[in-house]
């Protein structure tokens, strides 16, 4: 069919293959001075969607990282909290049995003794009231302002919280870990109270009652402290192990990311050299061939 | 034969070959000349005056050569090739680029995507899901909020748009059609006049080439030649252009994106004469690019993009809405709508608006947990992980639109090869090729110097006779 070869034919064509060499050069460019293989869906739909995807969870993740942030920082203070509320019961302790030797002690020691833990119930009650940025760490979610409520002297002591409103910190996209601490089973509520143990220990020791048998009462108080402490540990080491997994989810995401997304520069820019040869060569050649006539040879 | 006969035969090869170096000259002249087809001068000879009889015996020379007509040197198959060509490469080429628009202004993948604006949003609720009732918290969700149904109500605006430039640019179409079409016919009056009149209307009928060529590109039309020299542009089975007179289409249907599905744009004739089915071409495309949006999401790529934004406020909404409506505020009391759609307000993702103000009326707790509770802003950022969410449909959509670019583009790039190869061949017939005319120029100049050598040779011949002949002995 070609028989016959035209100069507009010949132009035509060297411009349109000239045309397509000089695209392909600037795709290759924009993929170099980008660093990314996909810069529009359709670049590749496939990857475009295991990109929206990998993109998303990395998002979530960061957001589960700072979570787990807070989860952690929730949790050091109710683990410190927990220790010195622990030191103190064990301070309680010793004042107890101390005023259990009723007849070695004179009133005024008696008295003593019971102002001292009369101290310590106070610092046992502003523990139990600790907050962490505004909110009470062993009240839940209540917005109440302490834990402990003490205002109300005919029922002293009680515990503002509501039964199974817990303070959650999601850690991954199915799991929550809770952050916060059970102040009613950690401290009892009312009557039933550590405090109101101390203050009963207060009372007994002021009217010269025996107060040794008040000792298990304390244990059992001093034991529910250790158990909650046991299950903030454990907590607290659930945490420690989301934190390292989103780390290795982090980093994985990212390689997966790079992998999809990023181009390979020695690979990009070995095709961008050797595009930039093919089209010098086009313009060498389209040069020599687009100018002979037989003109320039007749005379 | 009488003794001069030999110069008029001679005088005949000095026009021929004249008129055929002028010709040369007009085919070098228009060497670059847009649908310009080479031209060539047809010749033959002429034969003896009289016949051989019983009378008159002996050899009989021919009287010379006559100028037959000027052909052009077209194919009408080649160009209809070319203009079936143009046709397709036409639809695909303004498919492509409307869907390639839509592609840009996703703004995917990169930090100015919707999907970024999304999670955004939904780590805004997780962040007011551990700091409950907090003023800082809730302000940052509810400015995300707003610049989510912002980007939404950008996005459907946009694809109005695009479905209004699509409209503008086939009106345009339509009366370009409708212009070339008339000059279609003019020309075809001029050339069926010349043409009687034995004139050469070789120059208008590649003007004329060139319109058809056009008009195929606009609406995939087709040409029937007639035997007067004119031609019929056929436009979906009916005539557009009949021979001298031509008739005018016009745009009718939906004048805005909404209305798309209820009254579908099309084409209609002009005074009357029901719809015009493209067989393809530009407006073929622009028309199809302004289809009502399919329940698969292969209507029109406009509407198909503002329904998705409609999809999007929608889903929102109701997801969103079932979670806060459910749960309490900090104060204890229930929550109301999260987001709203005005049932006035026309398409959702217009009427999408954020109900809350502020932290007061933002309800993520769990109802009977205390107000600093959080469980159900974290329900709802959660949704952002939903196999049928929101950033589930926008991420569905985006693959969608990149497989739709990918594909039209590669068509568009398919038919664009088409139209090289076809218009490759065209051109191979049709074109000037420089070196040719010039083998030409030298034969026809050596033909006329030969013409010319025969006048000299009878002139010198009859010098001969007349002045040196019967001198003898004088």
């Amino acid at each position: 069919m070609l028989g016959r070869i035209t100069n507009q034919q010949l132009l035509v064509n060297t411009q349109r293959s000239l045309q397509s060499s000089r695209s392909l050069l600037s795709q290759l460019q924009d993929r170099v001075s980008t660093g990314k293989a996909i810069t529009k869906p359709s670049d590749d739909p496939a990857a475009m969607a295991s990109l929206l995807r990998i993109q998303s969870q990395q998002r979530a993740a960061t957001q589960y990282g700072t979570n787990i942030a807070d989860g952690t920082a929730w949790l050091s203070t109710v683990d410190t909290t927990l220790s010195s509320a622990e030191d103190i019961l064990g301070k309680v302790r010793e004042l107890t049995v101390r005023g259990s030797n009723s007849g070695a002690l004179t009133p005024a020691s008696r008295e003593a003794i019971a102002t001292e833990l009369e101290g310590l119930k106070g610092d046992l009650l502003s523990k139990a009231n600790t907050t962490y940025l505004g909110r009470n760490i062993f009240a839940g979610s209540s917005d109440a302002g302490v834990a402990f409520d003490t205002s109300d002297p005919a029922a002293p002591y009680a515990f503002t919280g509501a039964a199974g409103a817990t303070v959650q910190r999601r850690v991954d996209d199915t799991e929550s870990v809770r952050v916060d601490a059970d102040g009613a089973a950690a401290f009892g509520t009312g009557a039933t109270s550590v405090f109101a143990t101390i203050d009963s220990i207060v009372t007994d020791l002021r009217a010269g009652t025996d107060v040794g048998s008040r000792l298990t009462e304390l244990d059992t108080h001093l034991g529910n402290l250790t158990t909650q402490h046991a299950f903030v540990g454990t907590r607290y080491a659930r945490l420690q192990q989301a934190a390292s997994n989103n780390l290795t989810q982090t980093t994985a995401l990212e390689s997966q990311r790079a992998g999809v997304e990023d181009v390979d520069p020695a690979k990009a820019i070995l095709d961008l050299k050797s595009q930039e040869t093919t089209y010098q060569s086009a313009l060498a050649v389209t040069a020599r061939a687009l100018q002979p006539t037989l003109l320039s040879y007749l005379s | 034969m009488s003794t001069f006969g030999g110069l008029s035969t001679a005088y005949s090869g000095l026009v021929a070959a004249r008129a055929a170096i002028d010709l040369t000259g007009q085919n070098i002249a228009n060497a670059t000349t847009e649908g310009y087809t080479r031209q060539r001068v047809s010749q033959s000879a002429v034969g003896s005056a009289s016949a051989s009889s019983i009378f008159r015996a002996g050899v009989n020379i021919g009287q010379g050569v006559q100028i037959d007509r000027i052909a052009r040197l077209g194919d009408s198959i080649l160009d209809s090739r070319v203009q079936a060509a143009a046709a397709s490469a036409g639809y695909w080429s303004v498919a492509a680029s409307s869907v390639s628009t839509i592609e840009t202004s996703l703004n995917e993948p990169g930090k100015n995507g919707l999907s970024t604006t999304l999670s955004d949003f939904w780590s805004a609720w997780q962040n007011l899901s551990n700091n409950p009732g907090s003023t800082g918290h809730a302000s940052t969700l509810l400015a995300q909020a707003d610049q989510l149904v912002s980007r939404i109500a950008d996005g459907y605006t946009q694809a109005a748009a695009g479905w209004g430039d699509a409209r503008t640019a086939a009106l345009t179409t339509v009366q370009s059609v409708n212009a070339t079409a008339a000059q279609v016919a003019q020309l075809n009056d001029q050339i069926r006049r010349t043409t009687a009149s034995g004139g050469s209307a070789n120059e208008l009928i590649d003007q004329r080439s060139l319109l058809v060529g056009n008009l195929a590109g606009l609406t995939g039309s087709t040409v029937r030649e007639n035997s007067d020299s004119t031609i019929d542009v056929v436009l979906g089975g009916n005539a557009l252009v009949s021979g001298t007179t031509s008739r005018t289409i016009a745009l009718a249907g939906a004048t805005r994106v909404n209305d798309a599905a209820s009254a579908p744009p099309h084409l209609e004739w002009s005074g009357g004469g029901g719809t015009v089915d493209l067989d393809g071409g530009e407006l073929a495309g622009r028309l199809t690019t302004m289809g009502p949006a399919e329940s698969g999401g292969s209507g029109g790529p406009w509407a198909e993009s503002a329904a998705l934004y409609n999809r999007l406020a929608t889903s929102l909404t109701t997801s969103v809405n079932t979670i806060h409506s459910g749960a309490v505020t900090p104060t204890g009391a229930q929550g109301g709508e999260f987001f709203h759609i005005a049932t006035t307000g026309g398409a959702p993702a217009l009427a999408l608006s954020v109900v809350p103000t502020d932290v007061t009326t933002i309800a993520g707790a769990a109802s009977g947990k205390g107000g600093k509770d959080g469980s159900k802003a974290d329900e709802i950022a959660d949704l952002g992980a939903s196999a049928t969410g929101p950033d589930a449909i926008w991420a569905g959509y985006v693959v969608q639109v990149g497989v739709l670019s990918r594909t039209t583009s590669q068509q568009a790039m398919l038919s664009d090869q088409n139209v090289a190869a076809a218009t490759t061949a065209q051109t191979s017939q049709s074109a000037v090729d420089l070196d040719e005319e010039t083998m030409n120029l030298l034969t026809f100049q050596h033909a006329y110097q030969g013409a010319a050598r025969v006048l000299t040779t009878m002139d010198e011949m009859l010098d001969t006779l007349i002045n040196r002949t019967g001198l003898v002995g004088r």
